[in-house]
């Protein structure tokens, strides 16, 4: 009876393609929005995840990863004192301007980190040695953000609020929500480039001994230094947290995927009633013939698992299109975590279910008497 | 209760016994009676036609006869199985192993293939789909029919979508075939190949086969006319009397 069911539903040509391009929209839309909004998430912590500190150590007013409120050198050995601590370094993290060769300038994200472990640099150095960093006056910047520097070269001289910085290195990492130029130096010498402060330590990265967790740790700075002490992960999560909380992006991409459901829901549903209605006479034959409600009820299931299967898989392949082709040719960020197709599939089962329950309602309530109305 | 009479096997004699039944459609002031203490016996074996005027209850009367609506009061035993005590879902499970209908417009399944089509009965019963086409293509051949089982019954001709669904009504071998109307929608020559082949190939010592029908020019393949009006069964013919009383 699928087998028949199947053919009922492909006969109707018209009514099966517009039901598989509700749900394809349907799941399109869900699933590049909440792609695009977890790419936006991830471009919020990006430097959390550039950095690869399994601790990070800040001021208790702090509130997200860009949110800076300096601290004093003096807190970074206050750290290190606490039993448990492998090793802490400095992290310094400002917004400056950078000038260009012919007068133009560029506001970067500028990163001095510790001389001695250059912890917190990028691991991935496309061009250069990132180790020459310790000679003064250098830096390293990103290989995305080359073209709004005006595509330098290693070798290259920019200049820093008017002090020199010869470029060392080029290194690849995540790109930052504001997409701005990542410019990394050492702790020193990003300090010379800002000028004197007198809280200038941003984060302390730490890295617990082999008797501690990160959480452990975390708790055990916050309780001898009464400075905030958070896990990466836990960290990112704090700083997504608050975007989520504060800013009314993702109320902007639920109203996306929310119309996507609907739509998706509202054509499925009035389509399939349509089909059923459509085919009513048949259903009614079925039922005079011997056919129970279950037997028609799961053909009409069946029908619908079909439908769904087909506009989820090319919905699917849509959105794995567009999260191939839109970041690479536009700066759009673009991330899909397994739950987002698993979310997909969920909204999509919910879907058919709502879409079927009007032509099931149809079918058990059609007599099979019908059959002799002509 | 034990609905689950197999299609013709056994010996014993089958036969339709109706008492006393009535059907009102709506409620209260808007109530219609269609049906006033109608009893009937029905033997297996013949031809019935059911005849009379539109709107004097016939259609009612085959939809209670073959389970599919219920009567308000009365009592109906199917081969010895009162139906009027069964439940819809038994109702249901009875026709699925002893009744088969042919429709005056046909209700072939216009996606499916001639020959699907006639298997439909056999799959509602749970029967292999490669079985039920291979009997489906043994009543294709027994309508002579089996060169055009792969089409649409949409591509056939009326007379030959008749003939699918009179296959299709046989093939699960029922007890019980009700026609209605089913050469309304045909002309003449059809008409009585149609109801020559029902008369072939339906009438068997163990079925009950009845056919509604306005059609003057098929009475004579009956065995016996049953004739109603307003609600009441008015008159039963036998063959052997025909010419007396048309």
């Amino acid at each position: 009876m699928y087998l028949f069911a199947l053919k009922m539903l492909f006969g109707d040509r018209l009514k099966f393609i517009t039901l598989v391009v509700g749900l394809t929209f349907s799941v399109m839309l869900i699933t590049q929005q909440t792609s695009i909004f977890c790419g936006l998430m991830r471009r919020f912590v990006a430097t959390i995840r550039n950095t690869q500190a399994a601790v990070w150590v800040m001021d208790p007013q702090m509130r997200f990863v860009d949110d800076v409120k300096p601290m004093v050198e003096r807190e970074l050995y206050r750290v290190r004192s606490v039993e448990g601590v492998e090793w802490a370094v400095p992290f310094f993290q400002t917004l400056s301007q950078i000038q260009l060769p012919g007068g133009k300038s560029e506001t970067i994200s500028l990163i001095g980190v510790d001389s001695e472990s250059l912890i917190g640099c990028p691991r991935k150095v496309i061009a250069g040695r990132i180790e020459d960093l310790r000679i003064p006056d250098t830096i390293a910047v990103e290989r995305r953000s080359l073209w709004k520097l005006g595509n330098p070269r290693v070798g290259d001289r920019l200049d820093i609020n008017d002090q020199a910085a010869r470029i060392v290195a080029i290194v690849d990492l995540a790109p930052n929500f504001q997409s701005l130029p990542y410019v990394f130096t050492t702790y020193e010498h990003a300090l010379g480039y800002s000028g004197p402060l007198r809280k200038p330590l941003s984060f302390i990265l730490t890295q617990p001994n082999n008797h501690y967790t990160p959480a452990a740790l975390s708790q055990k700075i916050e309780a001898e230094t009464h400075l905030s002490a958070y896990p990466q992960l836990q960290f990112m999560w704090k700083t997504v947290d608050y975007y989520v909380k504060n800013t009314g992006i993702p109320i902007n991409f639920a109203i996306t995927v929310g119309l996507g459901i609907i739509v998706g829901a509202a054509i499925s549903a009035q389509t399939f009633y349509a089909f059923v209605m459509e085919n009513i006479s048949q259903f009614a034959t079925m039922k005079a013939m011997g056919a129970s409600n279950r037997t028609l009820i799961l053909m009409i299931l069946f029908q619908n698992c079909v439908v769904g299967c087909i506009g989820y898989g090319i919905g699917l392949g849509l959105m794995a299109l567009c999260g191939v082709v839109i970041p690479a040719v536009t700066e759009l960020s673009f991330w899909t975590p397994w739950q987002i197709p698993l979310i997909a599939y969920i909204s999509v089962v919910g879907v058919s279910l709502f879409s079927s329950t009007f032509a099931i309602r149809k079918v058990i309530q059609a007599e099979p008497a019908l059959v002799f109305r002509g | 209760m034990v609905t689950n009479v197999s299609p013709i096997q056994t010996a014993h004699i089958a036969h339709i016994a109706l008492r006393n039944v009535n059907k009102s459609y709506g409620e209260g002031d808007l109530s219609n009676q269609v049906l006033f203490d109608v009893s009937i016996d029905i033997q297996a074996g013949h031809l019935n036609l059911l005849v009379g005027p539109s709107g004097c209850g016939k259609t009612t009367l085959i939809s209670i006869i073959a389970g599919i609506l219920s009567a308000d009061s009365g009592e109906m035993t199917l081969f010895d199985i009162p139906l009027h005590l069964l439940s819809d879902a038994e109702k249901t499970h009875f026709r699925k192993y002893n009744v088969g209908f042919v429709f005056q417009q046909f209700n072939l399944i216009s996606t499916l293939s001639v020959r699907e089509n006639v298997a439909i009965p056999l799959m509602i019963q749970g029967i292999k789909r490669q079985d039920a086409m291979e009997k489906a293509t043994e009543m294709l051949h027994e309508v002579n029919l089996e060169n055009r089982m792969d089409l649409s019954p949409s591509l056939l001709s009326v007379g030959q979508q008749q003939r699918v669904a009179v296959a299709r009504a046989l093939i699960s071998n029922p007890r019980l075939l009700i026609c209605d109307e089913p050469t309304a929608a045909l002309d003449a020559q059809n008409g009585k190949l149609v109801m020559g082949m029902i008369r072939d190939l339906a009438i068997h010592p163990e079925r009950v086969v009845i056919v509604v029908t306005h059609d003057q020019r098929v009475l004579d393949f009956g065995d016996q006319i049953i004739d109603m009006e307003d609600g009441r069964i008015t008159r039963i013919v036998k063959r052997s009397d025909f010419k007396d009383a048309l």
